[in-house]
């Protein structure tokens, strides 16, 4: 479909490509536990290499001191027995030490991995990734598992400890009896067992991702605010109850029936450990009262084979583990390997973005089709925003205003044919200074739960401590009124999502959105894409006041004729439409008319047709 | 949030644990089960290699056929006994470790639900109290269920301790004693620890939360176009490392003075424990005590020190696990405990003699403000007739919806229904009356069939219903032709399609017309039913209106003064009263404030001079 597809793993890959990309899941979220605070890792990791051979040494001990005692070396039983303490104080010294660092490397592992999320999230510059659900699917998912690079960390030095304990333990069984070495191989179909178990049933896991989401979504509809009143007035609630019950007893049944299934696994590995264990035990027993091994052998064997048999059976878990990891792994690759297709050139490579506009942005043969979808929203558009002009789009639900809002400021980039901004190609122009020329109000603008001055002033970071300005924009926009009202003025907190917030009405929102779209100093575009369905009449007349006046602030006004933002605006309303120097009526992804409002009334098309039949109820 | 006072918690722990119990009793008692079986398995096993070791000198001394001899050989098969139970319960016990976490996750979810929707009114959700309740109450995930786990865990550390001590102690009372209290101060600073730095994470949730807020800026969908916008990438993640950092800042600190003086304790361990082993061994060397007893002393003296640790900390974890549970408790108790609505009256709602509403001196702010948005509101609206409500934001109209759906009681005055007032009235009766749009409706993520038939639930399977309710307002054939028609989900997400915000409202006013149609509601109230509709939308519902509302007493909430005249009747807010009310004709003519508003909508259509 696009190139994102490609990064997702084939079917059925090699052995030697699955391995290659193991390995490069591993490494990489291994290295956000690195990168996230090296030195804490690395002494960790020295720790564990230590902590494997603990058990193998303080089991040695053990039999010198027994050995020593019933071969009668009083002098050097008691000194091999202060040995032994020391170590088992150093060994509780370093547990503690540990405990603290991993601690601090877990918390310090998870924030790396959401700054690193963020920026990925947001270095693409344009919305495809956001809008696609797999996308926001991995988001949540690494997300909700940011502690998983922190396990990944774990699991490493697991292995590191194990591999240490096993070679310790494995050389010291075999000086009791050669045979001893055969130990971990006996009980290591037991690991490949409980290894495969663990892995089907992360997969099953992930089969059921959707349904959790749905049940998430009944909990929600539920239980917050915003459907509350629904909820109370149709009667839903026990409704929803019921369906989450159904929903989730439905998925949670099939994986728990999946687990007991896979029990026999784990009960069929315990059984070969625990042959291994009391096998090896009951072996050098017999040695023993043979004659053939001593009671320090004895000792030692009992302590190391039980360390050693746990060793193999944290080696399945951990192997497991690894499962997960690259079931999350995979996905934080996925993230990262993303391919957005719109991609912003190099600050050396563009074109300054103008200061302001000299002639005007064109439409040259733009058709655009959104990614994953087949129907295409705008064919073949071919148009032209004089500089210093407002220019109305105007159309049904559905006939592609939007999408060219979104191309203009380059969330998307055509399917085919290019937009150009004096003549400069938009995808050749440094799209980070373009977008700081550009001024914007959504439809579906963000309620920023922030103080009252930063919802406003984040529309020009630079400015966003700067009052006056801020002040300034939120008269404009008619928002001063909304801001005076609040108990803490501008220092206010908005929303009702943080302590002591203040919650707005819509049309009281939307006049804080619209001043930050009017942030921006010098725009060479202002994007308003239906701000006001939520103003009164008072207030959209005010409000369409000002950006006539600022339209014409910088260029000479009228129709075109001198330099200045371009100002574009979407609108159902007539009253508001006419106001623009040019009016353009898309359907169904064409261009049908443009004009001035007399010009086009004049010639009796759709837009005539449309302003008479809003007209007429008045 | 308070701290929870330790009583709180122990009561919080106790209900968690009851409501575990109730998710899933087969599956608890079966984990109750499996912990009595695995956890004797440890302690048999260390039982027995005491024993094991204990007599093996001698058994080797007097060969394999002494009763020292059969001893071992006893201890040996006991040993492999309680490794292959421990082995075998251990996976089984994970087994139903998983089911009943999953089905306490789901079962706590719906408990939840039920708390929520049982709130009868809205004032709730306007209380910042109740939100942070109910989201801390959303991450308590199956921490009840982690602290039956951990419960679990201690049993059969609890059990093994005993078995060593029992063990050490066939050396002397006084090693396991010793050991003992000397650990004792180490395993509590543990726990106390562990329990300290749990709690400071869970403080910490505002500046968390902030963070998460941040993040969310930078990876979520909606926010997407103004973050590229304004660029406030790199501003979101300098806020939301800010935010980290103080929310950590007290916990880092905390950690590390708590460890301080764990270590100090841990040595006080340390030094009981070599006293102990230093005396055993010295016995040993002088000939009072046998290699064996010192052996199988020893090991278990050692393990009995690192145990205790261990068991003070995993009891630390169970502790940490919980403290989201007096949140939770909270939630699960509010509607009983104080609706903050009357919910008494009982008379049915559906009998009365359809006079019509009545809002009689109604005075309303809302719950913890002091901005009077009704004040001493009369309005009467005859049964039948439609009455459209305009005045600027802020004028109290949708205040005024809300009180009549009763999510809200007035302050002062009285709202009637056919001349009862409301209160007295049954709510879920009153409600089925009503066929409402709500400005802010809700987007379900569900098949559209749903989306409408939430109308009227319980016809909401009669398509034929649906289909009506869906033409009424002009979306039937758009519904149908949807991939997989009423089946379709209303969102990618769910392998669905994205609605336009004209068609959402449209699918809104479907379910509106849906409780019309199903449930026969004779009071059709619209907040706001146009304002994403495009002009051709708009008329074809001017001109369907007449029908919609025939015979329906109607409440029309708009802007669009070409959307009011649908309404016969306007009435003009301000200042949370009426001050005018007439048709459109007479407001107009008496030239009052509406004839103002009015002017500045119209004028932008009659200035053409180019109308026919």
């Amino acid at each position: 479909m696009t190139a994102a597809a490609t990064a997702t793993p084939p079917r059925n890959p090699g052995l030697r490509a699955t391995v290659a990309r193991s390995v490069r899941v591993y490494r990489v979220i291994l290295g956000l536990a690195f990168d996230a605070a090296r030195a804490k890792a690395v002494a960790l990791f020295g720790a564990a290499a230590l902590f494997g051979m603990f058990g193998a040494v303080t089991g040695l001990v053990t039999k010198l001191v027994v050995d020593a005692l019933s071969s009668g070396h009083p002098g050097r039983a008691m000194g091999v027995g202060v040995l032994y303490l020391v170590l088992t104080g150093a060994g509780a010294l370093l547990d503690d030490l540990s405990t603290l660092l991993q601690s601090d490397l877990g918390e310090q592992t998870s924030q790396a991995v959401e700054q690193k999320l963020m920026a990925v999230a947001s270095a693409a510059a344009g919305l495809e990734h956001l809008e696609r659900p797999e996308y926001a699917d991995k988001v949540k998912l690494v997300r909700d598992r940011s502690f998983i690079p922190y396990f990944a960390f774990t699991n490493l030095n697991s292995f590191s400890s194990i591999v240490f304990g096993l070679a310790a333990a494995v050389v010291l069984l075999g000086f009791v009896h050669p045979l001893l070495i055969l130990l971990p191989v006996v009980v290591a179909p037991g690991v490949a067992l409980q290894f495969n178990a663990y892995r089907k049933h992360f997969m099953r896991h992930d089969s059921v991702a959707l349904d959790e989401r749905l049940a998430r979504h009944y909990l929600e509809l539920a239980t917050e605010p915003g459907p509350a009143k629904e909820i109370r007035l149709f009667g839903l609630g026990p409704h929803l109850i019921e369906r989450h019950r159904v929903l989730t007893e439905a998925y949670n049944g099939m994986l728990f029936r999946d687990q007991l299934r896979r029990t026999w696994a784990g009960i069929t590995a315990g059984g070969l450990y625990g042959a291994g264990l009391a096998g090896a035990i009951g072996f050098v027993g017999w040695l023993a009262l043979d004659r053939r091994a001593t009671f320090g052998d004895v000792a030692l064997t009992v302590q190391v084979a039980r360390m050693a048999i746990g060793q193999v059976q944290s080696a399945a878990r951990q192997a497991a583990w690894l499962a997960e990891l690259s079931f999350t792994g995979e996905r934080y690759l996925w993230l990262l390997d993303y391919r957005p297709n719109v991609v912003a050139k190099p600050a050396g490579q563009a074109v300054p973005a103008p200061e302001r506009i000299r002639t005007g942005i064109a439409f040259d043969h733009v058709s655009f089709t959104y990614p994953g979808t087949d129907a295409p929203v705008l064919t073949d558009v071919s148009l032209f925003l004089p500089a210093g002009t407002t220019v109305a789009l105007v159309g049904e639900n559905g006939a592609g205003k939007t999408s060219l809002v979104k191309l203009l400021c380059r969330f998307y980039d055509p399917t085919a044919g290019r937009v150009t901004v004096d003549g400069v190609d938009l995808r050749d122009l440094d799209l980070d200074g373009w977008r700081e020329r550009t001024g914007a109000a959504f439809q579906d603008f963000v309620h920023f739960q922030l103080v009252a001055s930063e919802a406003v002033g984040v529309g020009d970071l630079p400015a966003v401590e700067d009052l006056e300005r801020v002040g300034a924009s939120a008269r404009q926009a008619g928002a001063d009124r909304v801001i005076d009202r609040l108990p803490d003025g501008m220092s206010t907190q908005l929303g009702r999502w943080f302590k002591d917030g203040v919650d707005l009405s819509e049309g009281e929102w939307q006049r804080v959105a619209l001043a930050r779209g009017l942030m921006r100093p010098a725009p060479a575009l202002l994007v308003l894409d239906e701000p006001t369905a939520s103003l009164d009449p008072r207030a959209e007349h005010e409000v369409f006041a000002t950006f006539a006046a600022m339209s014409r602030r910088d260029g000479t006004g009228g129709s075109g004729s001198g330099s200045g933002p371009v100002t574009i605006l979407v609108s159902h309303r007539f009253s508001t439409v006419r106001m623009a120097d040019l009016i353009v009526v898309l359907h169904d992804g064409r261009i049908e008319e443009q004009g001035s409002h007399d010009e086009l009334l004049a010639a009796g098309g759709r837009y005539a047709q449309l302003f008479r039949m809003q007209a007429s109820r008045y | 949030m308070e701290q929870p006072t330790p009583r709180d918690e122990l009561v919080a722990n106790g209900r968690g644990l009851g409501l575990v119990a109730r998710s899933s009793p087969g599956l608890a008692a079966a984990l109750l089960a499996c912990t009595v079986v695995a956890g004797g398995a440890p302690a048999l096993a260390v039982g027995a290699t005491g024993q094991f070791l204990g007599r093996l000198p001698e058994a080797i001394r007097l060969g394999s056929g002494s009763p020292a001899g059969h001893q071992v050989r006893g201890a040996l098969v006991l040993i492999a006994v309680a490794v292959f139970v421990s082995q075998i319960v251990g996976p089984i016990q994970n087994s139903v470790l998983f089911g009943l976490q999953r089905r306490f996750e789901a079962y706590l979810s719906r408990r939840l639900m039920a708390a929520t929707v049982a709130l009868p009114g809205l004032a709730y959700f306007e209380d910042p109290e109740f939100r942070d309740e109910l989201s801390v109450a959303h991450w308590i995930g199956f921490g009840p269920v982690h602290t039956l786990q951990f419960v679990t865990q201690v049993f059969q550390s609890g059990s093994q301790l005993l078995a060593m001590a029992a063990v050490a102690a066939e050396y002397a009372g006084w090693v396991p004693v010793l050991v003992l209290v000397s650990a004792l101060p180490g395993g509590i600073a543990s726990w106390r620890f562990e329990s300290i730095t749990g709690l400071a994470r869970w403080r910490r949730s505002e500046d968390t939360r902030r963070a998460d807020y941040y993040r969310n800026l930078a990876v979520m969908r909606e926010p997407g176009k103004e973050l590229r916008v304004f660029g406030l990438a790199p501003w979101a993640r300098a806020r939301q490392s800010l935010h980290w950092l103080a929310g950590i800042k007290e916990m880092l600190a905390l950690r590390r003075k708590g460890l301080l003086a764990v270590l100090w304790l841990h040595a006080l361990a340390v030094a009981g424990l070599a006293a102990a082993y230093v005396i055993m061994l010295r016995s040993t060397i002088a000939g009072h005590t046998s290699v064996g007893r010192f052996t199988a002393a020893s090991i278990a003296a050692v393990g009995l020190s690192t145990s205790i640790v261990m068991l003070f900390r995993q009891a630390a974890q169970a502790r940490r696990s919980s403290f989201y549970l007096p949140s939770a408790m909270r939630v699960l108790d509010l509607a009983k405990a104080e609706p903050r609505l009357d919910v008494a009256g009982t008379r049915p709602a559906r009998q009365l003699t359809r006079t019509g509403i009545r809002f009689e001196d109604v005075t309303f702010a809302y719950p913890g403000t002091r901005r009077t948005i009704l004040d001493h509101l009369d309005l009467d609206i005859e049964a039948g007739t439609s009455v459209a409500l305009v005045g600027e934001n802020g004028a109290g109209k949708t205040t005024l919806v809300k009180l009549l759906c009763r999510f809200y009681d007035p302050t002062g005055g009285r709202i009637t229904l056919d001349g009862v007032d409301i209160r007295e009235l049954d709510l879920v009766d009153l409600r089925s009356r009503m066929a409402v749009i709500f400005q802010d409706f809700v987007h379900y993520q569900l098949p559209a069939r749903d989306n409408v038939g939430f109308g009227a639930l319980e016809v909401a399977d009669q398509e034929p219903l649906l289909r009506e309710a869906a033409a009424r307002v002009g979306i039937l054939d758009q519904l149908e032709a949807l991939p997989q028609g009423w089946d379709t989900p209303l969102a990618r997400e769910f392998g669905g399609v994205d609605l336009s915000g004209g068609e959402w409202q449209r699918v809104a006013l479907a379910r509106a017309m849906m409780a019309e149609v199903g449930r026969d509601a004779d009071l059709l109230v619209l907040d706001e039913p146009t304002a994403s509709l495009d002009v051709r939308v708009e008329n074809e519902l001017y001109g369907h209106f007449a029908e919609l509302s025939r015979g329906r007493t109607t409440l029309l909430v708009s802007h669009r003064f070409s959307t009011v005249r649908m309404a016969g009747r306007i009435v003009l807010l301000a200042d949370g009263r009426v001050v005018e009310d007439g048709t459109h004709e007479e407001l107009v003519a008496a030239g009052g404030r509406y004839a103002e508003l009015y002017e500045v909508q119209a004028s932008h259509y009659r200035l053409t001079g180019s109308l026919e």
